[in-house]
């Protein structure tokens, strides 16, 4: 084991349970599976992996799970695949990560699609109010966002922001890049939540290049990736039943049994009490940075949150803060813009030098923090 | 004397960052190019756990590293970042 302290779990999570570089590796060492003709006697990973999914979405069936590489994937298959046409309005938010607003800059600079980014609070977090009024005003056709900043760590109310987006008329598309894997009682069917997007690399702790997109039923996408399917290639286009209709060319099998085995783990290994014994840390990290130095501003989400924590340092560039840690301390945080370049006004915060953000695991110990103090301590007295 | 060199990104399209790993160590070269005529800043924080050095040249460039290691972070001025770049790979292939 490296080390290194790891606290940049919001962007890849790490370490993982050790069953999941065994499932991966030993799927490598097998015979490859059927390619969707699996006999009476094959056992399929990824339907096996769906069913674990769905349990975990809050959703009833399995096959409106479409596995791909990441929640980019999902979320590009969503926004490409669900037929806007010229003319028609997308609400979305400024906390929005670029796997949101690239795909949505192209509908918009190439198709004619109106754009309108809806501005968080000061916290990250997306206002009810606002968005219950932008909703009134555009009634857009496709309503975008994220349940939880990947900048600040605020989790949003997506029942309530589902809700508000259905009576406007709007289909729902969640981006749970954040939150699959850390919050509990996630029932996407119960909230009404069309379509989400989620990855596996993150807080479900499965290998990086697993992630899909859920749909609900009744709904359809336009393949936006199309290919061979390994059953029905006499026809022209993919075959129409999902989640085969969205899934194009040969699947991540090392990747499905490394999530799933991360997936079993998890469930053998409960995150409950460790999401406790880590809001206490972050909890008292908080309050140990406010004190370590006034020129250090934290951002603060409240709660719910993710286990992220965004802060600037008066005079001191975020990426020099970060390459101080990891060359003097061997602190692994991440620095800048985190993909979501458009949330910093609403922050208070240049968006020409971005946040120092940490991000803990279930795995991150008491010790990691103390470290983590220290360093700060030591780069803010002699660098301020 | 030998180095080699790679572009290192951030978040800002317009950053003009490398990473250079040389045949010396960040103390040798900050002794170095302190007694050449480039310099326009230059700090050491010995208070870090690693200690480091800071140098700013009279071009803009901005060259960072640990004393102890043989790796350098240099962010060239955007507005001249060719010309800089030119000049600083100039200097370290003629120290000897």
């Amino acid at each position: 084991m490296s080390d290194f302290i790891y606290l940049n779990n919001a962007a890849t999570s790490w370490p993982k349970p050790p069953e999941v570089a065994r499932a991966t590796s030993a799927a490598l060492d097998q015979l490859p599976g059927a390619a969707n003709r699996g006999g009476i006697a094959d056992f399929d990973v990824f339907a096996a992996l769906r069913q674990e999914l769905a349990t975990l979405l809050g959703v009833d069936d399995p096959a409106r799970i479409a596995l791909g590489a990441n929640a980019t994937w999902g979320l590009n298959l969503a926004i490409f695949g669900c037929g806007l046409k010229a003319g028609d309005k997308v609400l979305s938010t400024n906390a929005e990560h670029n796997s949101v607003l690239r795909p949505l800059h192209i509908l918009s600079s190439e198709h004619g699609i109106k754009l309108h980014y809806l501005d968080c609070d000061s916290c990250g977090r997306i206002p009810l109010a606002s968005w219950q009024q932008a909703l009134d005003e555009l009634h857009p056709r496709l309503a975008v966002f994220t349940h939880a900043s990947n900048v600040t760590g605020a989790v949003n109310d997506v029942k309530a922001l589902t809700a508000a987006a259905h009576q406007a008329g709007a289909i729902v598309l969640l981006d749970m890049a954040q939150s699959l894997g850390w919050l509990d009682a996630i029932r996407l069917a119960d909230w009404g939540v069309d379509m989400a997007a989620f990855t596996g690399h993150k807080y479900l702790l499965g290998p990086q290049g697993t992630g899909g997109l859920y749909l609900r039923p009744g709904l359809e996408l336009q393949p936006h990736l199309v290919g061979g399917t390994g059953i029905r290639s006499d026809l022209d286009t993919m075959p129409p039943e999902m989640p085969l209709h969205l899934e194009a060319g040969t699947g991540n099998e090392p990747g499905a049994w490394g999530l799933l085995a991360a997936l079993r783990w998890a469930t053998e290994h409960p995150l409950c009490a460790q999401r406790q014994r880590i809001e206490a840390e972050l909890s008292w990290l908080k309050q140990q940075l406010t004190a370590l130095s006034p020129s250090l501003h934290l951002i603060d989400p409240g709660s719910p949150a993710t286990p992220v924590l965004s802060m600037t340092i008066d005079g001191l560039v975020p990426d020099d803060v970060g390459g101080l840690l990891l060359d003097s301390y061997d602190i692994i945080v991440r620095t800048g813009l985190h993909c979501a370049p458009l949330i910093y006004s609403s922050l208070g915060v240049d968006a020409r030098l971005g946040t120092v953000r940490i991000s803990l695991s279930r795995f991150t110990s008491h010790q990691q923090l103390l470290t983590l103090l220290e360093a700060l301590d030591d780069v803010i007295s002699s660098e301020v | 004397m030998d180095f080699s060199v790679q572009k290192a990104e951030n978040c800002f399209a317009d950053a003009e960052n490398y990473e250079y790993r040389l045949s010396a160590n960040g103390a040798d070269l900050l002794a170095a190019i302190l007694d050449s005529n480039l310099v326009a800043t230059s700090r050491i924080n010995d208070r870090l756990r690693r200690p480091t050095f800071s140098v700013k040249l009279n071009d803009g460039t901005q060259i960072k590293g640990l004393l102890a290691k043989d790796v350098i972070k240099v962010g060239y001025p955007p507005a001249d970042a060719a010309k800089a770049r030119a000049d600083l790979e100039d200097w370290l292939t003629n120290w000897v």
